[in-house]
């Protein structure tokens, strides 16, 4: 069995998770600070991506990273890269999908973040980025780390966007969720199941790690009362 | 040693019209809960910002609407007591008093041994090693005061301190208290809706009402004019509680 898919789903999923975690972490830090109007048509715009059938992401994306596109244009003349039909194009795909996921859940646990917390810290002399990251950060931990594993299961599954912009090419950009597809459509289904099996028990164990981060959180909220 | 304030600020319906002047006392703020006197706390500590106005702590200027001075919370130096103390649940009672040292550079030895004296000073050597969700809430209050006081505020403010604790430790906390007050020895607001608390430990009184603090008395005047009588089982100055005439 080629490992290919399973070392591509994995570094795709990491790099975007790494992406979306400071990129949906600074959104819902800034956006839950904006004025009410704002943060609403923001919070609609930022969500999207999480109602709209991947296809609609794909295409979307198509439409501004292909080779005759904007930006696609662009990146070829300026420095020759290709950004559809590559192993990194995938990125771009889970990136846009599974940010709302790292964003929502972050915006959840920064509303719960105590502010007096905050304020102590600012009176105390305490400068705004320790107050992030030693205070604001640590309190937020648990909403945080359950968001970036929910996001990186997400980001291992992502099928539709996935296929639409960086295709199948086996041993190119060849993902668990594209071999699926590809195998069960040439009637490999014995090397199909194999791949459903490795894609479960990734998903199975990321799911107990949310379930326990979510337990944890409350045992020790209960501890603070 | 003196804070001078006078600034406005509107809430929806609701208007903050604060004029204050205060030096080396203890100055009660009393009034009904949404009076407006925490918000004037939080408007000295820089924590919300006056629509107009101006506010200087021993002649430093921390706010300014007409100069557009707006220091940073950070620089104002003013040490303020929330009502839940605020404690960072992340740390433990000595990185907590410890984070009130780090605004001024000094070499490390000499932070340890100031956490060290203060945490001494307030009975907390034995609980340095605690999370603030293992301690009663007379030590966290400690704790609370402790790490305000490291980071030598030019001011002490203290919004409802014992609206957290129970009656009992109400009564040790707040002699507690006044001798912290008393060691700190600069200006120090106290805010309560508590009048006897506010007879027992301020110098003078001002009443805060629908954002207004019309006029600051003497307490023993505040006591004639707000109508109420001391009732005390003895001489001692915290067993004072006031109760009001029968009209």
């Amino acid at each position: 069995m080629d490992l290919f898919p399973l070392i591509n789903s994995l570094r795709i999923a990491l790099i975007s998770t790494f992406i979306i975690f400071f990129l949906g972490i600074f959104a819902a830090y800034y956006i839950a600070k904006a004025p009410r109007v704002l943060k609403g048509v923001l919070d609609v715009i930022l969500t999207l991506p999480l109602v709209l059938p991947p296809t609609v992401v794909g295409y979307l994306l198509l439409r501004v990273l292909g080779p005759k596109r904007v930006i696609g244009k662009w990146f070829l003349t300026m420095f020759g890269i290709k950004l559809t039909m590559m192993w990194w194009s995938a990125i771009f795909a889970t990136t846009v999908v599974i940010f709302p996921l790292m964003y929502r859940t972050a915006r959840g646990a920064f509303e719960a973040f105590d502010k007096t917390l905050a304020y102590s810290a600012q009176t105390i002399g305490l400068s705004n980025t320790y107050i992030f990251w030693r205070i604001r950060m640590p309190y937020c931990k648990q909403g945080i780390m359950a968001g970036t594993v929910l996001a990186f299961a997400r980001a291992l599954g992502e099928y539709g966007a996935t296929s639409m912009i960086a295709g199948y090419t086996p041993g190119r950009t060849a993902t668990i969720s594209t071999t699926v597809y590809q195998l069960w459509r040439t009637n490999d289904d014995a090397l199909a199941f194999r791949w459903v099996l490795v894609n479960m028990a990734i998903s199975f164990v990321v799911l107990l790690a949310v379930n326990m981060l979510e337990k944890k959180e409350g045992k020790e909220q209960k501890g603070a009362a | 040693m003196a804070l001078k304030i006078d600034i406005e600020k509107k809430f929806g319906t609701f208007r903050l019209q604060i004029k204050l002047n205060t030096e080396d006392e203890v100055l009660g703020l009393v009034g009904n809960s949404g009076c407006g006197k925490s918000l004037t706390l939080k408007c000295i500590a820089g924590i919300e910002k006056p629509d107009r106005g101006r506010i200087v702590l021993n002649g430093i200027t921390l706010f300014d609407s007409e100069k557009h001075i707006n220091l940073s919370p950070q620089k104002r130096r003013t040490g303020l007591l929330f009502q839940n103390y605020a404690l960072f649940p992340n740390m433990t009672v000595r990185q907590n008093i410890r984070a009130g040292t780090l605004r001024d550079q000094q070499n490390e030895k000499e932070r340890e041994n100031k956490v060290d004296a203060i945490m001494d000073s307030f009975g907390l050597s034995s609980l340095a090693s605690h999370y603030p969700r293992q301690l009663s809430g007379g030590q966290q209050q400690r704790t609370a005061l402790a790490r305000i006081l490291v980071s030598e505020p030019q001011i002490l403010m203290l919004d409802e301190p014992f609206s957290a604790l129970d009656s009992e430790l109400k009564f040790r906390m707040e002699k507690e208290v006044r001798d912290v007050i008393q060691r700190f020895g600069k200006t120090t607001i106290l805010v309560s809706h508590d009048r006897g608390e506010a007879y027992r430990l301020c110098d003078r009184i001002a009443i805060v009402q629908d954002g207004k603090a019309d006029e600051i008395l003497l307490k023993e005047e505040w006591l004639l004019k707000s109508n109420s009588v001391i009732i005390t089982t003895d001489s001692i100055p915290q067993n004072v509680i006031l109760v009001s005439k029968e009209p």
